[in-house]
């Protein structure tokens, strides 16, 4: 096994500690733990739609107009994690050095977070957009719409997000001669 | 095919695999949630697939060299297929 092979490899149990802790405190968090990225959350929705969501407990942020709460189940935290994993699995080869491998690690998380705020707000829009109009596909409840939504929003934007991050940290000599 | 292998992966291991490995019940609700997950990613892997080889038979098409360069334009790699001024557009020549 090559030096660089062990700096990847460690590099990825370092990012399966990563996102085992997080995916853990996710599991067993309420809206107050999960704070950290619910209210950055609210206050995207809130500026996009110029709505107020209230904080209440145990249930999220709450707008009873609209009749929508972001609660934790939309805390988007497994969009995350699996944006984490991709970044991580993807582009650990990209990087020479274990410092460098660490640091896309760091990077990842750090930009994971703000993609997962961004695309959960664009998720939310739609979604509350498509309560204001409500679809109707055959043999789907509205529930299964809300969350066929979801991973049509979280499952592109993942795609989209690799696509670009791969064209920009792409090196050189991995293309191909034109 | 990597660009949308990884994402795929990641995706369907976070939502499914690892659910089931933490001993989450596998209920009528979950199933629900995965069938409508492999549906949907299924479906837009297939469609981005389709329209990535659907654009590179029509580049391939559309070259004015498509007959001589084929094996350098589908592969980028070196090849021997094309003499020197043959097809000076599409080959590589090394110096």
């Amino acid at each position: 096994m090559t030096r660089q092979r062990i700096h990847s490899a460690l590099a990825i149990v370092a990012m399966l500690a990563i996102t085992y802790a997080l995916k853990r405190h996710y599991s067993t968090a309420d809206a107050e733990a999960l704070q950290w990225i619910l209210a950055p959350t609210a206050w995207l929705v809130e500026t996009v739609f110029q709505a107020p969501f209230v904080f209440e407990q145990h249930v999220g942020y709450v707008n009873q107009e609209l009749r929508f709460a972001i609660a934790p189940s939309c805390a988007g935290v497994n969009f995350m994690i699996i944006a984490i994993c991709t970044a991580s699995v993807g582009f650990v080869s990209y990087m020479r050095t274990l410092r460098a491998k660490l640091a896309l690690l760091f990077a990842s998380v750090a930009l994971a977070y703000l993609a997962t705020l961004g695309v959960n707000t664009g998720r939310i829009a739609i979604a509350l957009l498509l309560q204001a109009h409500p679809l109707s596909i055959a043999g789907l409840s509205s529930a299964q719409i809300h969350q066929a939504e979801g991973i049509v929003v979280y499952f592109t934007s993942l795609c989209a997000l690799y696509v670009l991050a791969d064209r920009l940290l792409a090196r050189p000599s991995t293309k191909a001669p034109t | 095919m990597k660009r949308l292998t990884i994402p795929l992966a990641s995706y369907l291991a976070v939502t499914i695999v690892v659910p089931i490995l933490n001993g989450a019940p596998i209920d009528a609700p979950f199933l629900d949630h995965a069938a409508l997950v492999i549906i949907i990613t299924g479906t837009l892997s297939t469609l981005v697939t389709s329209r990535n080889h659907a654009l590179s038979a029509a580049r391939i098409a559309a070259s004015p060299d498509s007959t001589r360069c084929d094996p350098f334009v589908r592969t980028g790699v070196k090849s021997g297929a094309c003499p020197p001024g043959e097809c000076p557009n599409e080959c590589y020549y090394p110096s």
